[in-house]
């Protein structure tokens, strides 16, 4: 029989951990007669975009026809397939249907969701919206997406990753329940294999014959004081650092590698009112799901919310001296990067200077027949006849080299 | 009162079925009648088409129904960031945002422009060439539309032959004379950006603005001073003659011995911002249904058909001109005195108050330009669910015409 399953968010949830997990193991997952049908590590992205036909910042240039194409490995595929991607979250009922046909009539597919509580949800959004050279305020995402008329992009996207019973309306409205699994992210505090345990219980594999150490985990979330320097950040550098440097250098180099790693860091929480009104949601999603006799593995708990202690620090009125510690912590990673760089630039001069020396021993060598050449062409484009037989010339060349 | 309820349910049908049958009832005037019966064969309940659609259909059918349109926009998902499979708000209110509308919109558009017929050839009779080229050999250069608009003037004076277009393939010698058209500024880098979006992708206004004063560097076409120097250093700097439009009656008589009036040498008119606004969002959409070798093919057919709408002004579809931000004024006042130093240092023949024309921020040039409250930085959605509406219209009657079904 086979089988499709088709792992559709929602971010947040270690849905970077488990892909990089299975791209890592292809061969050993095809010898299980288990397919993950990707040459590259962003290969159900690109096929997610097209099946949804959403443009993406000119990536979508290489991402038409990549459903197609893995629709066609899977339907050529004798066993079981994995595909997953947390943006499928989004999909409509026709993409979903549409996705869902591409896999040929006599493919089981299982929809699988992976979902974690909205308390941490939340403010893990706006987080990622703050990497993403976003600059609202953390009030103007939480008035946002508690606003049920609000139409902007942030709200719609928001709710569209991670409104889970919406979501499953969408991909596991025309599928029998027990083809429909909700995977729950343990509460903090849980084993670290637990996660890949219930994955690995859904994809049908054994958890302990993959090897989780080598893969990267989820990227460590920032703290209030940090997310609050890197939001002022974007204030300043937007429009004017080119996306690719953002990446490379705020995303990658500040937020994952510098601050997300910064001791001592306040997390994020929600303020009070907010919080109380993410329980209640979170409360009728657990009974929406419950009636619908899904698969799910790990407990329905795990969406309810965990007591909290701790007050709530506001990073829209972030403690000065935190951010100010943040920012030169910043500083120092971006000092070193940049001597780096500078003794990487020094080296490529270096290499420059010498291949020029090269080249310019090449050209005395051949320096005479050159210097001919060219005065002959120089002659021949003076005159009018001669300047049409050199076009000629160059016409015919063209066509023997092509 | 939900959306489970038996009331919505009938309701919702209903207008679905009123709205495929051409109906134009707006969602909230739709009578909430407890007693009405579900329409046999309709949609109801989970199976709704998105509010969004729903909406765009009933916008469509206000224009004139389209039968072969309806199902195809009731199935059209949505393109691009936005709410998924929007519901039908009940108690009935308006169904969806501007925006939201959009993103169907170009979907629609993008299936329709996939199989729109390429648009025919203008019809050309055969001449004979002239025996002897009649007046010197010369080229025209400078902003697009300013170019195209005096070319179509000189052809209809009989002087169709002296165009630029000669230049490039007479290998004889250099031209005797170079015209260097100039549009103000302000008008010159909204044409740009309304070109560029005909060509393929481009950023909305405000971000290609944005672009150029990162760049410091105009458009090619508005970059007189450039062209003049390298004409100049080519032909020599008497052959150059830089021609404001309010001098280019008078220029091209003097230099050509042909006399158009003012009027006839006045720019084309480039595509609207609401026009180019859609444009650009059709074009995000295009790639993932037109294969990418007839992108170009398709997308130029689709703006022959934006084109002739333009030419159909509607005041619905707001200003024919975006307003400059004053943060780029600067700039821009700059580049202007900047060029105009140029023009000094080149030594050509200037035609009519160059410098002047070249720092215009009154819209005195362009009487149709934005002015004091009218003044818009950015493209309103209503206005380009305007211009979308009639252009699913437009060009789905053509493909209706020529009967190809693929986006049914």
């Amino acid at each position: 029989m086979r089988k499709v399953l088709l792992h559709v968010g929602a971010p947040k949830t270690g849905t970077s951990f488990v892909q990089d997990l299975l791209f890592q193991n292809r061969e050993r997952l095809a010898a299980e007669g288990v397919l993950y049908p990707a040459e590259r590590f962003d290969a159900h992205f690109l096929a997610a975009l097209d099946l949804m036909q959403l443009p993406w910042g000119g990536l979508e240039q290489q991402a038409v026809g990549a459903w197609d194409r893995l629709a066609e490995q899977v339907r050529a595929w004798p066993g079981t397939v994995i595909i997953s991607h947390e943006i499928l979250a989004t999909a409509s009922k026709d993409n979903a249907r549409r996705a869902v046909e591409s896999f040929g009539p006599d493919a089981e597919v299982h929809v699988i969701a992976s979902v974690r509580d909205l308390v941490r949800q939340i403010p893990a959004e706006w987080q990622e919206n703050v990497k993403h050279r976003r600059t609202l305020r953390y009030q103007q995402f939480l008035r946002q997406i508690m606003d049920p008329t609000a139409t902007g992009t942030i709200p719609t996207w928001f709710w569209g990753v991670q409104d889970i019973p919406a979501i499953l309306d969408r991909w596991g409205g025309d599928l029998p329940p027990q083809q429909v699994h909700v995977v729950t992210v343990p509460r903090p505090g849980a084993p670290p294999t637990l996660l890949w345990e219930r994955f690995a219980s859904v994809f049908g594999l054994d958890p302990a014959a993959y090897d989780t150490e080598s893969v990267q985990r989820a990227n460590p979330s920032l703290g209030v004081a940090e997310t609050a320097m890197v939001r002022r950040l974007n204030q300043r550098v937007n429009g004017r650092l080119a996306n690719e440097h953002y990446r490379e250098f705020v995303r990658e180099l500040l937020a994952h590698r510098t601050l997300s790693r910064r001791p001592g860091k306040v997390p994020l929480r929600l303020p009070d009112e907010v919080r109380s009104w993410a329980v209640d949601l979170s409360e009728s999603w657990i009974r929406d799901l419950a009636a619908r006799e899904y698969d799910v593995v790990g407990s329905l708990d795990d969406l309810r919310p965990e007591p909290e202690h701790l007050p709530f620090s506001d990073p829209d009125r972030p403690p000065h001296r935190l951010v100010a510690d943040s920012a030169l912590h910043s500083l120092e990673a971006l000092l070193i990067r940049t001597a780096e760089l500078r003794t990487e630039t020094d080296e490529l001069h270096r290499r420059i200077r010498e291949l020029e020396v090269e080249r310019d021993i090449a050209r005395s060598e051949i320096g005479w027949s050159l210097k001919a050449r060219r005065r002959v062409i120089a002659k021949a484009d003076e005159r009018g006849w001669s300047r049409a037989v050199l076009r000629g010339y160059r016409a015919v060349k063209r066509v023997v080299r092509r | 009162m939900s959306e489970g309820d038996p009331e919505y349910s009938a309701a919702a049908a209903g207008w679905v079925a009123h709205l495929r049958s051409g109906g134009t009832t707006p969602w909230p005037e739709w009578p909430r009648d407890p007693g009405r019966p579900v329409v046999p064969g309709t949609a109801s309940g989970d199976d709704l088409p998105g509010a969004a659609q729903l909406e765009l259909l009933r916008r469509l059918n206000a224009l004139g129904p389209q039968p072969a349109r309806a199902g195809h926009v009731l199935r059209r998902s949505a393109t691009g960031r936005g709410a998924v499979d929007l519901r039908l708000p009940w108690p009935p209110a308006r169904p969806a945002a501007d925006r939201e509308l959009l993103r169907v919109a170009a979907g629609v558009l993008a299936d329709l422009v996939a199989v729109l017929p390429d648009p025919a050839p203008p019809v050309r009779r055969w001449r004979p060439p002239p025996l002897r080229r009649r007046g010197p050999a010369w080229v025209l250069e400078g902003p697009p539309c300013s170019v195209a608009g005096m070319r179509e003037g000189l052809a209809a004076a009989g002087r169709p032959t002296s165009s630029g277009r000669r230049w490039p393939w007479s290998h004889r010698r250099d031209p005797d004379l170079v015209v260097i058209a100039v549009a103000p500024l302000e008008e010159g880098l909204h044409e740009a950006w309304t070109r560029r979006a005909e060509k393929g992708p481009v950023g909305t206004w405000l971000r290609f603005l944005a672009s150029c004063v990162e760049r410091d560097r105009l458009p090619p076409g508005l970059e007189v001073g450039a062209l003049a120097r390298r004409w100049a250093d080519r032909v020599g700097p008497e052959a150059v003659h830089v021609v404001a439009r309010s001098a280019a009656a008078g220029a091209f008589e003097q230099l050509l011995g042909v006399r158009v009036p003012g009027a006839r040498l006045a720019p084309v008119v480039p595509l609207g911002p609401a026009h180019t606004e859609l444009l650009r969002r059709v074009s995000n959409v295009m790639p993932f249904v037109v294969p990418a070798d007839e992108l170009p093919r398709r997308r130029g057919a689709f703006v022959a058909h934006l084109r002739e709408d333009a030419a159909e002004w509607d005041p619905t579809l707001g200003p024919r001109r975006l307003a400059l931000p004053d943060e780029v004024e600067p700039w821009l006042e700059g580049a202007g005195r900047r060029l105009r130093e140029e023009l000094d240092a080149v030594g050509c023949r200037v035609h009519g108050d160059v410098g002047a024309l070249l720092l215009d921020r009154t819209g005195a040039a362009a009487p149709e330009a934005p002015a004091g409250a009218d003044r818009e930085l950015r493209v309103r959605h209503d206005r380009i669910v305007a211009a979308a509406v009639r252009m699913i219209h437009r060009v789905g009657r053509v493909v209706d015409r020529v009967g190809v079904g693929r986006q049914g």
